[in-house]
């Protein structure tokens, strides 16, 4: 299997860290960008399979990401999953209508990362997240 | 904030904590260049972040003072930002990580 190709858009950099040591390596290619302004640079570039996205970035917002991804870029297709702190969740609300696969709320459980990446990318693409999970429990 | 304090850390993230120590000092001086600018805005975002940092490592004690911070810069209350600072360095001066 091609590894999935993740973007993961995260400011702090001690968030940004627990995101690059527990999404697996055995099925993630990823690319980690802390600078909201240069996350669309990212995507043409790298064209990521699914995108991890803070909402709450200084400069440019996971929301206004978002937006222009799904409209600028007519990009439908992408696993957008956005991530966001417990307080916030009502954030999420607006980025439900343009379109997201899922959320993640912070602070998350390390432990179930790559269980809740692959559980919003099936809706996807049922077939790469079901070889993933089977790389993952070592069949 | 008492002095010495223990705290158990999942040993899973025993690698990354040099840097998260690193990375969290960095945001306190960061803090208290917004202090000396009056800067509430920064303050607000470096509170919460710091709040979502210390709660996904097991730093509860740094999630509740970056909650203080964040909750006296929308107040802007800066004495109260400033206490809360001090108790943070107070903190990453004297915790005691046990991994396990």
């Amino acid at each position: 299997m091609e590894k999935i190709k993740i973007l993961v858009v995260e400011d702090d950099k001690r968030i940004l860290d627990i995101y690059d040591k527990f999404l697996s390596a055995d099925i993630f290619e990823k690319e980690l960008v802390s600078n909201g302004n240069m996350v669309i640079n990212k995507y043409k570039e790298f064209m990521p399979e699914i995108i991890i996205l803070d909402i709450m970035l200084p400069g440019t917002s996971g929301y206004v990401i978002l937006k222009e991804i799904r409209t600028s870029f007519n990009d439908k297709d992408t696993c957008v999953i956005m991530a966001t702190s417990i307080s916030k969740q009502e954030d999420v609300l607006s980025c439900v209508k343009l379109g997201i696969s899922g959320y993640m709320v912070k602070p998350f459980n390390h432990r179930e990362l790559n269980d809740t990446t692959l559980t919003y990318f099936e809706k996807d693409n049922q077939t790469k997240a079901i070889q993933a999970r089977e790389i993952l429990s070592g069949n | 904030m008492s002095k010495n304090t223990t705290v158990q850390i999942d040993p899973d993230l025993e690698d990354l904590i040099p840097s998260f120590m690193e990375n969290s000092r960095e945001e306190i001086r960061e803090m208290v260049e917004a202090v000396n600018n009056n800067d509430f805005v920064t303050l607000k975002r470096l509170g919460h972040s710091t709040k979502g940092a210390g709660r996904s490592y097991g730093f509860e004690d740094i999630g509740e003072i970056g909650l203080e911070i964040e909750t006296a810069a929308v107040q802007k209350k800066i004495e109260l930002v400033k206490t809360s600072i001090n108790d943070l360095i107070d903190y990453m001066d004297n915790v005691i990580i046990v991994f396990e």
